[in-house]
């Protein structure tokens, strides 16, 4: 976090998060501007009521997660901006950049769980985007048996409702 | 070990079979020392084995967003696993996005009027019969032959959408066909044509020719 603070004119310029464990972190406001939920700070969002003291509470996400999400928009921080244009008609491809998959092969399922469900919470949309298709390459491929195993999954259907779905697909 | 034996190591690796590879793992694991065991169950763990159920355990629209990236062999696989998984695939969200995907490059098929009609449950339905068409159609496998006859030399170029098809000809004319009668309802001369392209609803033909 030291990037950040260590820019003198940057001081009046960050803002602090403090995760649900309590950890304090200083951030760019140029990484807050980015992402709606960051940037909704001072229009008076739920959780964001202690914003104009610029500091914010996220009751959902502890400093482990909260570091590593901070770590990827730190990286992104020059990105240009995707636009959003609701077209769902678009090709989904799973393709993820190298930076960004080395990024999330470094981190455990447990870890990715929780970045999946801060980007959501803090709507960071690319960074969900690329949690999901990481999970999305974790299934292609495999076969049920092979999902049962690397999920952790129980097999809960009885031999006449799989029997069903086989002819089903 | 200099980085260049470390390369050659891990590239000669990566040419070994399936079997081999089996084969030098496991000689490589009762080469480790528990320390080296340790870091290797470290690297195993990073890399999902004997993970948790990630999709089941997300809120569904989640979940939904990830079976999203699926194609349509992977979502039914994903099916078999459990009734959770399960219930996941049979979001409508998930069928409705797989359809306008598949109908991005095939405007003619369905129109928007039609697409604003369909219930939440028919989406699935849909993707279905477009699938089976797109597999007939890879497969080359003829569900009905229909001749239409009128050019007088070979075909250049051709686009079909909806029941409109439009032929391009080196017999100097494009032609308009509807294929659900087979008739040809327009004939435009002019040179021999190298391709042709056409928008069903702005009722806009073009058309280039080989020559100036």
């Amino acid at each position: 976090m030291d990037g950040y603070t260590s820019n003198n004119a940057s001081e009046n310029e960050t803002i602090t998060l403090k995760s649900s464990d309590g950890i304090e972190f200083h951030i760019d406001t140029r990484i807050a501007n980015r992402y709606t939920l960051l940037n909704n700070w001072n229009s008076g969002g739920t959780y964001w009521f202690t914003a104009f003291k610029k500091s914010a509470c996220l009751p959902n996400v502890t400093g482990k997660v909260l570091e590593k999400v901070l770590e990827w928009c730190e990286h992104h921080i020059n990105d240009p901006l995707p636009n959003y244009d609701d077209d769902d008609s678009r090709r989904r491809n799973t393709v993820i950049d190298d930076w960004d998959q080395n990024f999330l092969n470094r981190v455990d399922q447990d870890m990715l769980f929780d970045i999946i469900l801060a980007a959501n919470y803090l709507d960071i949309k690319l960074l969900l985007d690329i949690g999901c298709k990481t999970v999305a390459n974790m299934i292609k491929g495999k076969s049920p048996e092979e999902l049962r195993s690397s999920f952790n999954i129980v097999n809960d259907f009885t031999p006449e409702e799989e029997e069903a779905i086989r002819r089903e697909n | 070990m200099s980085s260049n034996d470390f390369e050659s190591v891990l590239s000669k690796f990566k040419v070994l079979n399936r079997e081999q590879r089996k084969f030098f793992l496991t000689a490589l694991v009762e080469d480790c020392t528990p320390h080296e065991l340790y870091t290797l169950q470290q690297n195993l763990r990073i890399k999902n084995y004997g993970g948790f159920d990630i999709v089941g355990t997300l809120p569904l629209e989640l979940s939904v967003k990830i079976f999203e990236y699926l194609d349509c062999k992977d979502l039914c696989t994903c099916r078999e696993v459990n009734q959770k998984w399960r219930s996941i695939t049979k979001d409508s969200t998930i069928w409705r996005s797989k359809c306008l995907e598949m109908l991005y490059n095939d405007k003619g098929s369905i129109t928007a009027d039609e697409i604003k009609n369909i219930p939440k449950e028919g989406w699935e339905k849909l993707y279905s019969k477009l699938y089976r068409r797109e597999v007939n159609w890879n497969n080359g496998r003829v569900q009905r032959l229909r001749f239409l006859k009128g050019h007088k030399d070979r075909i250049t170029d051709s686009k079909l959408k909806g029941n409109i098809l439009v032929t391009g000809s080196a017999d100097r004319t494009v032609r308009i066909w509807n294929v659900d009668t087979g008739q040809c309802e327009h004939v435009f001369s002019g040179n021999v044509f190298s391709c042709v392209d056409f928008l069903p609803e702005e009722k806009i033909i073009a058309a280039s020719t080989y020559f100036r």
